[in-house]
């Protein structure tokens, strides 16, 4: 009894991480979409209102969800304070802070690190120019990944129960 | 909170050596900060270098040097981490920041045929602190009003002589009436928003209670919409000098407005060398000319003339005293 006990837990917990791993995929999906929302809303502050960068951030954090409002809210509140940091090192470190543990990838926050570095400083079309590239790159990245997302679901939802039958004839 | 808002502008090295600072922040007139070279400050009129520790001295050693860095830096802070926001005031070499005070950029020039496109490389800033002197046109209120009514008034004055804070103090007086008229409504147009300082709309200096400003305005378009739109009977302007300028300046005067402005100069022969200003002074268009000059400290009145050259007040002979 406690033998098919173990098996069926072994089995259960192998499906459920093969499936922590494909809804990984999805949130990373929504999450690189409203990066592009982020960036999209910022551009426009920017390019039409000609709002100063931590007013941009407010207005365009009031029509984001969170973890992404919280994080321009904090840049924007940051910059406000004029603590004699950076703008790019406040970026990146609210970036650290509201992404660090979701589902974007090390290489996604290492893009939006980037973007920090050019917000700012440079004039309107180089603004815009920066910002056009990093949406290139994010659009380029949703394709990819809406693409890969129902082969790789069904692979990790495969994978997590197949697994885990394994491990549990493995361990009989 | 006057000093909080100007050292917050600088670095984390300059701004720790101007929190140390053991001076009255009230008689500092301009910071300046060029690419390797040390920190200078114009304090009562004086050039000093700022040691790391905060203190004035006209000696090299130990001072604050500026990096390039700490221009970038300083840029960032000026501009709200917004330096696309200020692209025209860029292009113009100067940005005015809250408070009134004004940041003079120098550095490569990014050029779009002959005219300028931009800066770059940003090497040089010259804070220019704005300073509103209440009652500092005391002394020539009664050569302005004549017969219950103002003059049309020329304030002439080289450079780094108050004459922005003289026009300043007289706009307030005119505005809010004084002992000698009753308040005018003004309208004042503020180019390079030197004269009220405003930030986001709001003037950060007392300009009186009957003023309209048009912020960050061409002078001559300024002049014209003001009267269209504000009906002011005082127009105040600073720094005369374009032909635009000067053209509207005559359709100021047949409306029926009083004005007032500023021209750089040191005498009334001095700017009846420029052209554009000769024929306003043959046809005495100005009532008054008041002369400034910086020898004991800024906005000290030398003279007053009227339309002919009479001298009203002589600052050499008996203060306050008519000729």
């Amino acid at each position: 009894m406690l033998k098919v006990l173990g098996v069926c837990l072994v089995v259960l917990s192998c499906t459920a991480l093969g499936f922590e791993r494909s809804l990984k995929l999805t949130r990373r999906l929504s999450g690189l979409r409203e990066l592009q929302r982020m960036v999209l809303l910022i551009k426009g502050e920017i390019s039409y209102r000609k709002e100063a960068l931590p007013e941009a951030l407010i207005r365009a954090a009031g029509r984001l969800t969170p973890p992404f409002s919280d994080f321009l809210r904090n840049v924007a509140e940051r910059a406000d304070a004029y603590d004699g940091i950076l703008f790019a090192d406040i970026f990146m470190q609210e970036a650290e802070t509201a992404f660090g543990d979701s589902a974007l990838t090390k290489e996604d926050k290492e893009e939006l690190r980037q973007l920090g570095q050019y917000l700012g400083y440079l004039d309107i079309s180089q603004q815009e120019n920066a910002m056009a590239l990093f949406q290139q790159e994010l659009e380029r990245k949703i394709q990819a990944v809406q693409a890969e997302i129902p082969v790789k679901k069904r692979l990790y939802q495969s994978l997590g129960v197949l697994g885990g039958i394994f491990l549990a004839i493995t361990l009989i | 909170m006057r000093e909080r808002d100007i050292i917050r502008l600088f670095p984390q090295k300059i701004r720790a050596a101007l929190e140390h600072a053991e001076f009255d922040m009230e008689h500092l007139y301009e910071i300046r900060l060029r690419v390797n070279a040390p920190l200078i400050l114009i304090y009562k009129g004086n050039e000093y270098f700022l040691t790391k520790e905060g203190k004035l001295t006209k000696q090299m050693q130990g001072v604050c040097q500026v990096e390039a860095k700490d221009l970038r830096e300083t840029m960032e802070y000026v501009s709200n981490y917004s330096m696309y926001a200020f692209e025209e005031e860029i292009r113009q070499g100067f940005i005015t920041i809250q408070g009134g005070h004004r940041v003079g950029i120098a550095g490569k020039t990014v050029l779009d045929g002959a005219k300028i496109k931009s800066l770059k490389y940003i090497s040089y800033i010259n804070l220019r602190l704005s300073h509103q002197i209440k009652g500092c046109a005391n002394q020539i209120l009664p050569y302005v009003v004549n017969k219950g009514n103002v003059c049309h008034t020329l304030i002439i004055s080289p450079p780094m002589c108050g004459k922005t804070t003289l026009l300043r103090d007289l706009i307030r007086q005119v505005s809010d009436g004084n002992t000698y008229l009753p308040g005018m409504s003004v309208g004042v147009v503020d180019e390079r928003s030197e004269i009220a300082g405003s930030y986001q709309g709001i003037p950060q200096n007392d300009l009186g209670i009957r003023t309209d400003i048009l912020d960050c305005c061409p002078k001559a378009e300024g002049m014209m919409m003001l009267i269209r739109s504000m009906s002011p009977e005082v127009v105040a302007v600073d720094e005369l000098g374009d032909y635009e300028d000067i053209h509207a300046i005559e359709s100021v005067i047949h409306c029926g407005c009083k004005l007032f402005a500023t021209v750089h100069g040191s005498s009334i022969e001095d700017i009846k060398r420029k052209p554009l200003m000769q024929r306003l002074v043959q046809e005495k268009i100005f009532e008054r000319y008041i002369i400034l000059h910086n020898k004991d400290k800024a906005g000290k009145v030398k003279a007053v003339f009227d339309e002919r050259g009479t001298c009203l007040f002589d600052e050499t002979r008996r203060r306050g005293t008519l000729c």
